[in-house]
């Protein structure tokens, strides 16, 4: 007697359950599709336009940022170093090369969730372009560390996974052609303090 | 013990469409994206600078070197003209629609002179337009824009603290405004 209604109940319970866990699976799974990858780094350079697939409208929405536009600038992050190791905010760590093209750039931490890590007061927690020393060939070594360092520095001191967030203003490289020609500046270990 | 299977089968067809729909109508009801962030800042056809600190708002200028004021607007009525000038290193501007697709990006190395001048019309805007060009809109970038409700971003950089207080200013004096076309 109950037969027909215990059906029905199946299917709505499998079809608004099923459907809801495999929706918000899948956005924790996927920040979207349509990433470059150059090595470490990644960047989403449809993400602003209305070419972005859903999963990553539906990020978009809900990150609720002010993206950069074509002609503004293009954002990689990178979450892993040079050999795939996530970061971390107890390590230490050298960015060392070059950016692809870019009239400017900043170098600046982020958690996993992308809001920025604050630094103390007083201690660096982003270069860019125009504060970098550089070598006479134009390349550069960034070393991120909770001690001071000389040359360029930037202070990572921080709890969990953190993301480096390069921001390139003004470049090219988003239409670039070939992207295996870009140079992204290496990621590497320089070590852990015990966690 | 077939109609169970039917039911399971209906149940994972309903849960693909289900699928759909959520990834689909959930940029809609965040309730936080820019769209919606944006008009709570404050009215329509002016400039907001973002704060450089997180704040109830959810939107503040997340890298420490970056600028940025947002002034949302609807051209519905009267198209809107975004100036600004200063002495700033480099200037970009990106507009977005409600749903914050970008419909429009330039930054100043493609702009006529250093100035910010760009006027976001509607496509019957536009042929009036282009009837009568007024004088004072022959240097200004004219977009024209499909959806008439939308959103602009100003941004400039500040590689160093000194170039804050000029940054600031470059972005507090932007106008976001609405202008009449007059009749020919």
């Amino acid at each position: 007697m109950f037969r027909l209604p215990a059906l029905v109940l199946l299917t709505l319970a499998i079809a608004f359950g099923g459907g809801a866990w495999s929706a918000s699976w899948m956005l924790k799974a996927t920040s979207g599709f349509g990433a470059i990858e150059l090595g470490a780094w990644d960047a989403y350079p449809e993400l602003q336009t209305a070419s972005a697939d859903p999963f990553a409208r539906a990020h978009r929405a809900g990150d609720g940022r002010i993206l950069l536009g074509r002609a503004e600038g293009l954002v990689f992050a990178a979450r892993t170093d040079g050999t795939g190791t996530a970061l971390s905010g107890r390590c230490a760590y050298e960015i060392s090369g070059t950016t692809p093209p870019a009239r400017f750039w900043t170098l600046r931490i982020a958690d996993a969730a992308g809001t920025p890590v604050d630094a103390k007061p007083r201690f660096p927690d982003h270069l860019n372009s125009w504060t970098t020393l550089r070598r006479i060939d134009g390349t550069f070594s960034i070393k991120l560390n909770a001690t001071p360092e000389p040359g360029n520095w930037i202070r990572l001191d921080a709890q969990g996974p953190v993301t480096f967030i390069l921001t390139l203003i003004d470049t090219p490289t988003a239409a670039s052609a070939n992207l295996a020609d870009l140079d992204m500046p290496d990621i590497r270990l320089i070590g852990c303090r015990d966690a | 013990m077939r109609s169970v299977l039917l039911a399971v089968v209906i149940g994972l067809v309903g849960a693909a469409f289900i699928h759909i729909v959520i990834i689909l109508a959930l940029p809609m009801w965040t309730g936080k994206d820019a769209w919606t962030r944006v008009m709570v800042m404050g009215a329509q056809n002016r400039f907001f600078s973002l704060a450089n600190e997180p704040n109830p708002t959810g939107l503040f200028n997340d890298d420490p070197n970056i600028r940025t004021a947002v002034c949302h607007f609807d051209i519905t009525n009267a198209p809107v003209r975004v100036i600004a000038r200063g002495d700033v290193a480099m200037w970009t501007v990106s507009a977005y629609d409600a749903s914050s697709n970008e419909t429009y990006s330039m930054n100043d190395r493609s702009s006529i002179g250093a100035d910010v001048d760009i006027a976001f019309v509607t496509p019957a805007q536009m042929l009036q337009l282009r009837r009568t060009m007024p004088e004072t809109l022959e240097r200004a970038v004219l977009v024209e824009l499909t959806r008439p409700e939308g959103y602009v971003a100003l941004r400039t950089i500040a590689p160093l603290p000194s170039q804050e207080p000029a940054a600031r200013a470059f972005l507090s004096n932007a106008i976001c405004a609405s202008f009449r076309i007059e009749p020919a």
